[in-house]
């Protein structure tokens, strides 16, 4: 159609043509461009001259022996106190495996034959030996249940109004099935862009009220319905403070969103990595969706932003900031990154690099007393290691115990 | 009858094109196992490569297509080959093939990812007819490509 005015018949027709037919040519290649452009969303706290030093860069090793049967490849994971004592727990192949931190040893096997499938990216929260809260990703069913799988409570999370999906959650490490006071919080990531929605079309996380089944919708950033951002970019991390406010964080915004309880936002706030100038937003090309390489390889391609974590053992919160990985083939998302440790009114505290060990070590961040685990890269399958890494005592003194 | 014509030419182009885009990805990988140094035994009449990631879907009938013609897969023969690239976990692959053990197929775990075939090859599961060692034709799992279960019949 529009290359149909252009034929020379037309051309010798008319002169004033010729020029209308320019205009539009000029119109349309400006349109195309437009199309293509990047949106990019500079960093205001850029190159902060920031504590690095907080965390002891030098880490001991947890290991945890897991047998032939078990993988190590897991995707919903806690690390859990009771009683008195710290236990690992994670979800695989439709059971949750308990092991003592201390002396390492398997010491429980949830079933969960009860509560649906449970395959990738269904998850689970561990409140207490009679309250462990799961959800299955197939059937999007919320369940409630003992320590020995048996079912104390379900719902199946539809939208009351219309029957539909209200999210689609998924619950990986960067984003744990949280459950406080009541409320369990899930998040999921638009497929496609969520510049195409508004926020009463699409959101990033709900709050399950479980016993009323009220459901409170949490919506993405701004920034994201305005920008198109691809499919890996619109990953949601979250968290829950010790004031129970939500907290809300999207890869290519240097900001945390907070909300109520009940859903009202409250603030936003810059938790931005000294490292990252700016993310971009492209509306991706065809050939971006085709190739599932393509779209891993454009989100490894540059910065962007992955979980947040709110650490009670020292009213902290941790984002992590993931940087560029050009060199990816196949495999697992292997990327350099740093923690951003922020106090609990989200004031940036220090930044620390993980650079070096890209290898070995994987944003997945555990709170701990006085310090935090990271999940190591496995280089055998029988084993689960984590990098156990402290705050130096005087960034604890200066900066965390205050 | 000039456009009769017009429609025996359209339909011809149309053939010639889909049989050269066959030869074309069949040269292609060929040409890539070339580079890598990848020889294949002149006796494997069948390669079935399945990767670890990708289509998840598309690998689900792969290991489908794999479970349903475990027979002719089988360690006891040598004419049909599994090659699993791109490999995660071998647990999880044993895991995804259920009661099939990994050891009872003529397979390779091919840990160093040599047969993770360049960009649109290496998200789906692709049987690979070969001929003295030489691919011949290539038949891709994907969502816009027919069933690998339309191919059974290659299995000898």
């Amino acid at each position: 159609m529009l290359l149909r005015p252009f034929s020379s018949r037309v051309l010798k027709k008319n002169g004033s043509h010729q020029a209308f037919h320019l205009v539009w040519l000029v119109v349309a290649i400006l349109f195309l461009f437009s199309c293509q452009s990047e949106h990019v969303v500079e960093n205001p706290s850029y190159q902060d001259g920031r504590d690095s030093t907080l965390v002891n860069l030098n880490y001991t090793v947890k290991s945890f022996t897991i047998g032939d049967s078990i993988s190590n490849l897991f995707e919903s994971s806690q690390i859990a106190r009771i009683g008195d004592q710290q236990k690992f727990l994670f979800l695989d192949n439709h059971r949750i495996y308990q092991f003592d931190w201390v002396s390492t040893l398997l010491e429980h096997v949830i079933p969960l034959d009860s509560v649906g499938s449970m395959d990738v990216p269904s998850g689970f929260a561990y409140i207490g030996q009679d309250s462990i809260v799961t959800y299955d990703y197939s059937s999007h069913l919320l369940s409630l249940i003992d320590s020995e799988g048996q079912i104390k409570a379900s719902k199946i999370l539809i939208n009351p109004a219309n029957g539909n999906a209200v999210i689609d959650p998924e619950i990986f490490n960067r984003s744990r099935l949280a459950y406080v006071d009541g409320k369990i919080y899930l998040s999921g990531r638009v497929f496609g862009l969520v510049s195409d929605f508004s926020k009463d079309e699409r959101v990033a996380s709900v709050g399950v009220e479980f016993q009323s089944y009220e459901i409170i919708p949490f919506p993405y950033s701004d920034l994201y319905y305005q920008i198109p951002f691809g499919l890996y970019f619109n990953t949601v991390s979250h968290t829950v403070d010790d004031k129970n406010r939500f907290l809300l964080g999207f890869p290519c915004d240097h900001y945390v969103h907070r909300y109520s309880p009940g859903g009202e936002k409250i603030d936003s706030l810059c938790v931005g990595s000294k490292y990252i100038f700016n993310t971009v937003g492209k509306k991706p090309s065809a050939e971006f969706f085709s190739n599932n390489n393509n779209r891993v390889k454009a989100f490894l391609s540059q910065c962007s932003y992955d979980g947040l974590h709110f650490d009670k053992y020292s009213n902290l919160v941790y984002r992590v900031a993931l940087f560029p990985n050009p060199n990816w083939e196949a495999g697992r998302f292997k990327q350099p990154f740093s923690i951003i440790i922020a106090d609990k009114d989200l004031n940036i505290l220090g930044e620390t690099p993980v650079f070096r060990d890209v290898e070995n070590l994987t944003p997945n961040i555990f709170p701990m007393d006085r310090g935090f685990a990271l999940e190591m890269i496995p280089h055998d399958e029988n084993t689960i290691s984590f990098a156990c890494f402290t705050f130096t005592d005087s960034s604890y003194s200066s900066h965390i115990e205050r | 009858m000039k456009h009769f014509l017009y429609c025996v030419l359209g339909i011809l182009l149309i053939v010639v094109a889909s049989c050269s885009k066959f030869k074309d990805q069949a040269e292609i990988l060929q040409r890539e196992f070339s580079a890598k140094g990848l020889s294949v035994d002149p006796s494997i009449e069948n390669l079935f490569i399945i990767p670890g990631g990708g289509c998840g879907g598309c690998v689900a009938a792969g290991i489908d297509f794999l479970t349903e013609n475990s027979v002719k897969f089988s360690i006891h023969q040598t004419k049909n080959k599994a090659i699993f690239t791109n490999v995660g976990s071998i647990k999880l692959l044993q895991r995804s093939l259920e009661d099939m053990d990994i050891d009872s197929l003529n397979s390779t775990v091919d840990k160093d990812n040599l047969y993770l075939t360049k960009e649109y090859y290496s998200i789906y599961p692709i049987l690979l007819e070969m001929d003295s060692g030489i691919i011949k034709n290539v038949h891709i799992q994907s969502p816009k490509t027919e069933p690998l279960t339309y191919f059974s019949y290659l299995l000898k």
